[in-house]
């Protein structure tokens, strides 16, 4: 087991032993989060393996000092995910909600109606609530002040329990 | 205290965090903001088992060692982001996408480690046309669709990678009849289309044969940026090294316009000044700063000729501006949404720009020297 620094010497040194390891044990957590942020496996996929391969060719791009490897490889999958969704939307596009035919297949209103939220909203709480990462690592994935985090985590919450309380597969059942 | 106003300190409770002491006994005491409670951590458990069910399935082996196999997931996207009306086809006049006619080459030789490959494609009648691709982003294409010979050709190339001084190209090719239609082709779901995938190093001409047209040679060249000129080769509207440059701006707020420059163009270049910042003052918006290094709390935007985006509190944000705008693919914009540009003690009312001077607080840190708000 290395600390960020010690693996990342090595990845940037070329080991691919070292990376692969790396992929094998971040990857399947990486690409759910991506595909609770697209709610397109298929994309979720391209992106997943997108982000891992630009962070193998640009080994320049992480510096330790600013934060953590895991950060890094989030925030890196978040700028994949805000690119796919970016080049999705048609050039006259107006309203930012996904098509519902590409939503999750599951067995959660919560992760259903979790797709309704903003790419931000998504990302956040996606990070601080699965992930654990700290409003400090959430403030340096989406480059806004630590203060804001806390705001906007709120925000999140609130839109994702409207979604949920709101939602009308929800009405009348006992949550 | 009110519910509206501890409903932040429910949401941070959630995280661990240690809250004011009244907000604390108010959710304490007040059934609403403990039923907010109570769903915040039953959401939270129930993303966490949503993806503790989905985070199981293993992921697919790779090698690393060698150069990924981009082409198959390419092709499997069909994305189809780009549409070609058909009266362009009809009317064989030449497209290339995103970029003017003709190009003036600043060339950084075969062998460097610019970021930008300009290709020069000769048909067997004679040269098809130029294009720059960056290799900075992926699947950065060009497009062609006019008359070679008796034969209706629509040619489209791709970069699906770089390694090294050699670019992974997808070439694709399809001749057209009348009545064919060219919605497949532009969406890369064309099944009539030839496709082929090549290395190719500028320096190193690739020659290869199109069905029923004949033999063509690819030709390139490394630039350091990506060039642009406006049918006169003469003129070079490329911005300069270290510049950001402004022409006549847009600003749109998601996919709204939120402000108009109604013509007016400012310019900074930090080989001049390096500690000036170019500020948009925008009613009602505040003022937006770009800079070439991270500024604090600004965001990351991507530059593409003349438009800059970014997302930033929950919006996407996209300025529009009359011509490239800089050469590097990236500026940092920070966004102060409460700014209010007061001239001769009156708060402006139109869009405008507003420069300031920055200062390090820290090292590597920048950030606006004097607020005026």
């Amino acid at each position: 087991m290395f600390n960020d620094r010690e693996l990342w010497k090595k990845i940037a040194s070329g080991d691919a032993s070292a990376f692969d390891s790396w992929y094998q044990e971040t990857a399947p957590r990486l690409r759910v989060f991506l595909r609770h942020l697209l709610t397109n496996e298929q994309a979720a996929e391209d992106a997943m393996q997108e982000t891992f391969t630009q962070i193998w060719k640009r080994p320049q791009g992480f510096d330790p000092e600013r934060g953590s490897l895991r950060g890094y490889l989030f925030g890196v999958a978040r700028r994949q995910a805000a690119e796919w969704l970016r080049k999705q939307k048609p050039a006259n596009a107006i309203d930012f909600d996904l098509p519902t035919d590409c939503r999750i297949e599951t067995d959660s209103m919560v992760a259903q109606v979790f797709g309704r939220l903003t790419l931000e909203q998504r990302t956040l709480l996606w990070l601080r609530e699965v992930e654990g990462q700290s409003y400090d690592e959430l403030a340096a994935i989406l480059d806004i002040p630590v203060g804001t985090v806390r705001s906007r985590l709120f925000a999140a919450r609130e839109a994702l329990r409207a979604a949920w309380r709101g939602s009308p597969e929800v009405t009348g059942r006992s949550v | 205290m009110k519910c509206d106003s501890v409903g932040e300190f429910v949401s941070a409770l959630c995280d661990g965090e240690v809250i004011p002491r009244d907000a604390a006994e108010h959710i304490g005491t007040c059934p609403a903001c403990q039923a907010r409670l109570r769903d915040y951590l039953d959401m939270g458990v129930e993303l966490r088992r949503v993806a503790s069910l989905e985070s199981a399935e293993s992921v697919p082996a790779r090698d690393w060692s060698k150069p990924q196999g981009r082409f198959a997931r390419w092709w499997q996207k069909g994305w189809g982001t780009m549409r070609i009306p058909r009266v362009a086809f009809v009317s064989m006049f030449l497209v290339i996408m995103g970029l003017a006619a003709s190009l003036l080459v600043v060339k950084v030789g075969a062998h460097s480690d610019g970021t930008v490959v300009l290709l020069s494609t000769m048909g067997p009648k004679g040269p098809l046309y130029d294009c720059p691709l960056s290799t900075f982003e992926n699947h950065q294409e060009c497009s062609w669709f006019g008359d070679v010979g008796s034969q209706h050709l629509a040619y489209k190339v791709e970069v699906l990678s770089r390694e090294g001084n050699r670019v992974q190209l997808a070439i694709r090719t399809r001749i057209f009849h009348p009545g064919d239609l060219l919605d497949a082709f532009t969406r890369d779901t064309d099944s009539a289309a030839v496709v082929k995938q090549v290395w190719f190093e500028p320096g190193e001409p690739l020659k290869f044969d199109v069905p029923e047209v004949g033999a063509f040679t690819l030709t390139g060249v490394w630039m350091d940026h990506v060039p642009f000129n406006m049918g006169t080769p003469s003129r070079d509207f490329s911005a300069d090294a270290g510049e950001i440059r402004m022409i006549d701006v847009l600003l749109l707020k998601d996919k709204a316009l939120a402000g108009d420059t109604a013509g007016l163009s400012d310019s900074i270049n930090s080989e001049d000044n390096p500690n000036e910042a170019m500020g948009i003052y925008v009613p009602g918006e505040g003022r937006f700063l770009l800079y070439q290094l991270p500024m604090k709390g600004a965001v990351e935007a991507y530059v593409n000729l003349g438009r800059i985006t970014f997302e930033e509190g929950g919006h996407s944000w996209e300025f529009v501006a009359g011509a490239p705008i800089a050469r590097e693919h990236r500026v940092w914009v920070l966004h102060q949404p409460d700014f209010k540009l007061v001239i001769f003690g009156r708060v402006s009312g139109t869009t405008q720009f507003a420069n300031v001077k920055l200062v390090q607080s820290s090292p590597g840190v920048w950030e606006p020297k004097k607020m005026t708000n």
